[in-house]
């Protein structure tokens, strides 16, 4: 592995989108390759997940998604993997400083990506070669994907931007399923159940939640909270409204506002969108 | 004389009187002589054990509170814990002898309470060593008590034992280096003269044990290996040297049989978790329960849950004893005395299966899914499963999930029902990934050494705020499940899943919770819900029970605090 100790972009300018996404200061003071942080993500799975969850968000209070509330640089944090926190649930790691870095590293590399929990994975799929160029003319064309997802912000915006960066999580389009942050990209086959089985696996915010009351009345909107006996939302105006359970005739996430594509595309259609949104990751 | 007869009398009123006062106010707690702990059915208003009895069925006598008045079940007192990070559980069981509650504070606090009024005696706080590392949060399970001693592990391997009136430390044990990854969050079991208890660790490559202190000053008196070394019976199991880093770690109490004199313990998952290509073989005794005899340590039969685990399903859930008498014309009962009740062991897994196994001699009764398992599809007549799922480079999608269908919550048998409860994280998955071979997984003292982190739809150690997951994510139950079939007679299904354990009682009462932050009292014959109380954190704990001055009183630990309800007083 190595670590540059000099400021600079992530290969790729994967660090441009990194300090955009986050929207918000961080010190970060080295540059790493791809090496890097694929060689943190080793020791993020193996050390750190269990309690921090593969998608950062396992402790409650603690979104290494976002932000770092007990150091800011790279280098405070890597002594603070190092060290624990005292009086704390995190332990110390007999990590070398070049090592606990790769750690950095990859949880720099989380940051700004919408969290989602992990889901099935990846598997199946028709085995088809797609054609990216092929792919790219049904998206904008016959399949009217373009209508509902943007590309790197081109495009429609009822549904989630399909371009490289956002979103990792499953998707109400071709976004990809098989896992959160940290997870590996979305492999073919699991976009391509995204195409033809849209509803299995909804993001996070593009999820509409709807109770109906005794007394008839539907609400609909995004869910915030729910337990056996309540309900807790916000609703399409924005307001937030509560429930007792006993109240409701009925309510339950909505089916996803996409239509599944099998029978509208032929497989072969399929496969060439599906080699299209790859190729818009550099993937094959 | 008249006059010297009514004196006498007036006299023996008095200290009639005095006697009574004695007995029902500021009464004195007793010595726990282990013949009390033999015994503890006789005296349901204490709760000398992390079970509360030796058979692990946390099922209490105590019937006051009934299904027709628990309805007015009122806060008595809380107890705040002050100690508790973001990660942590509370997951101790309380102990309670003669009106004194004494509970661990996590990670290793300890606090003599007030049973009545949940005002505190003494308080004995520890500062664990900063090499202490534990997987899963800084937790413990509760303390142990005999004589006057009670006794606790700490995150930093060691045991203390402390005067149960002062609070003050009588000797200090170092087990295990906390560098290496060895912790002890186990509630020990007292049986006859001994403290019996292991290493936690699972996930450091730690080889774990068994052991049996000596309460006067905590000296080892043996050890079992739950790892053998060459040579020994079950190093067959292993390859090359895994042995030495093989887990097996201990971290829920195991039970005991006073007539057979052997204890149960279920042992955790070998290391490293979730790539065996290091480690080929069945990989005993991890994911087993042992059959020790406590005056030894000697084994005396054994029986694998989960051979060669690639799933992190530790089988450190409590086995639970009874005797069951199975109909005639099953399995059980064509294998054993017909007509007559057998001695079993049972316990629902991490792996998602309920097994029935006969306690004298280790064979296998019974094994059936309580949730959606797909790891395994069927049992051979020794009870060795068929497994059909492994983990792979791009991942296997397996349920339950990491998990597991259950854990360390405790379960409760009723001998009134005859039903088994299960707090149960309901259709889980998890992705479980390896990079092929054992070189992917490298082994640094004092680091984790697991393999690749499985993907989880749920958070694995603590309950987020909010809950808006889908139902397909997983949900919870506490579920009743007839131990002479394994079928499920009914289930009570929450929204989130639950790290509770359950409690029973001699009026048919359940009492469980969640981690929505719901206790709750349900109808153990049919599991309506009857009572629930929103007490703002996860239930991580065992509910107990017991009384003081003829009053029931139950409680719980949730969130930072312990809550102790009863009935109220008209």
């Amino acid at each position: 592995m190595r670590i540059e100790r000099t400021l600079g972009l992530f290969a790729g300018g994967f660090a441009v989108a990194v300090i955009l996404a986050s929207g918000a200061p961080r010190a970060q003071q080295h540059s790493y390759t791809q090496q890097d942080i694929d060689a943190g993500h080793a020791l993020y799975d193996a050390n750190c997940g269990r309690c921090h969850n593969i998608d950062g968000a396992g402790v409650p209070g603690v979104e290494l998604f976002k932000q770092f509330k007990r150091a800011n640089s790279d280098d405070d944090i890597a002594k603070l993997i190092q060290s624990g926190i005292p009086g704390t649930a995190m332990p110390p790691h007999q990590f070398s400083t070049p090592q606990a870095l790769t750690v950095v590293a990859y949880l720099r590399s989380m940051v700004g990506v919408t969290p989602a929990s992990a889901s099935a994975p990846a598997g199946g799929g028709s085995g088809l070669a797609g054609d990216a160029a092929r792919g790219k003319v049904v998206f904008e064309g016959k399949g009217g994907c373009a209508t509902c997802h943007a590309i790197n912000g081109a495009g429609g915006t009822t549904g989630p931007d399909l371009g490289p960066a956002p979103p990792r999580a499953g998707g109400a389009g071709a976004g990809g399923r098989g896992g959160g942050r940290g997870a590996a990209p979305p492999t073919a086959a699991a976009l391509e159940r995204s195409i033809l089985d849209p509803d299995a696996d909804v993001a996070v915010p593009y999820r509409v939640f709807q109770v109906v009351t005794k007394s008839g009345q539907t609400v609909r909107g995004a869910l915030l909270n729910q337990d056996t006996f309540s309900v807790q939302m916000r609703d399409q105006a924005g307001d937030l409204r509560a429930f007792q359970k006993t109240d409701l005739k009925e309510h339950g996430f909505q089916p996803s506002a996409m239509p599944s594509y099998r029978g509208r595309l032929a497989p072969q259609e399929v496969a060439d969108i599906v080699a299209y949104l790859l190729s818009l990751r550099g993937q094959r | 004389m008249k006059r010297f007869v009514l004196a006498d009398l007036k006299v023996g009123l008095y200290l009639f009187a005095v006697l009574v006062a004695a007995a029902s106010l500021g009464a004195q707690s007793r010595a726990v002589t282990s013949e009390r702990i033999l015994k503890a059915s006789a005296e349901p208003q204490n709760w000398l054990t992390y079970s509360g009895n030796y058979n692990g069925q946390r099922y209490s006598l105590l019937d006051q509170i009934t299904p027709a008045n628990v309805k007015n079940l009122e806060l008595q007192w809380v107890f705040q814990v002050r100690s508790l990070g973001a990660a942590d559980k509370f997951e101790a069981t309380p102990i309670v002898n003669d009106g004194i509650m004494y509970t661990v504070s996590p990670p290793n606090d300890v606090v003599a309470l007030d049973a009545v009024s949940g005002r505190i005696f003494w308080r004995y706080d520890y500062a664990n060593a900063p090499a202490a590392r534990v997987c899963c949060g800084r937790v413990n399970r509760g303390l142990a008590i005999l004589g006057d001693r009670l006794f606790m592990g700490t995150i930093d391997g060691k045991v203390i034992a402390l005067n149960a009136k002062t609070g003050a430390v009588e000797w200090t044990k170092q087990i295990d280096r906390p560098e290496a990854g060895f912790s002890i969050t186990v509630a020990p079991l007292v049986v006859k003269d001994k403290i019996i208890l292991g290493p936690a660790g699972g996930e450091y490559g730690i080889r774990g044990y068994i052991m049996a202190l000596d309460p006067k000053d905590g000296s080892e008196l043996w050890r079992f290996w739950t790892v053998p070394e060459p040579g020994q019976p079950g190093s067959e199991t292993w390859t090359g040297p895994a042995w030495q880093k093989g887990g097996g770690p201990i971290w829920t109490t195991g039970t005991y049989d006073p007539d057979l004199n052997l204890m149960y313990w279920g042992v955790g998952n070998p290391g490293p978790d979730w790539n065996g290509d290091g480690r080929p073989g069945d990989n005993l005794y991890t994911d087993s329960v042992v059959a020790l005899d406590p005056d030894t340590g000697k084994l005396k039969w054994h029986y694998q849950y989960t051979p060669h685990d690639e799933f992190d399903y530790d089988a450190t859930q409590v086995p639970v004893l009874a005797d069951i008498q199975f109909p005639e014309g099953t399995a059980p009962s064509r294998s054993g005395q017909q007509g007559q009740a057998r001695k079993v062991l049972m316990q629902a897994n991490r792996n998602g299966v309920f097994y029935v196994i006969d306690r004298t001699n280790g064979q296998f009764l019974l094994a059936k899914p309580f949730t959606k398992v797909t790891w395994a599809d069927s049992w051979d007549p020794k009870g060795r499963p068929h497994r059909v799922q492994d983990p792979t480079q791009e991942g296997t999608l397996v349920y339950p999930n990491n998990q597991g269908a259950t854990n360390w919550y405790s379960p409760s048998f009723s001998p009134r029902s005859g039903l088994f409860y299960i707090p149960t994280w309901a259709d889980t998955f998890s992705s479980y990934r390896k990079t092929p071979g054992p070189e992917s997984v490298r082994f640094t003292e004092g680091q984790m050494y697991t393999g690749q982190f499985p993907t989880m739809a749920l958070p694995a150690m603590v309950g987020g705020a909010t809950n808006n997951r889908r139902p397909q994510d997983g949900y919870g139950l506490i579920q009743a499940v007839d131990p002479k079939t394994g079928t499920q007679r009914w289930a009570f299904r929450m929204d989130d899943v639950t790290d509770s354990g359950i409690l029973t009682t001699a009026s048919d009462l359940l009492f469980a919770g969640g981690r929505e932050g719901y206790f709750f009292a349900l109808d153990a014959k049919t599991g309506a819900l009857l009572w629930k109380s929103m007490v703002g954190g996860q239930v991580a704990s065992g509910p107990m029970t017991y009384s003081v001055n003829n009053k029931q009183y139950v409680a719980v630990s949730a969130g930072n605090n312990t809550f102790v309800y009863a009935l109220r007083q008209n």
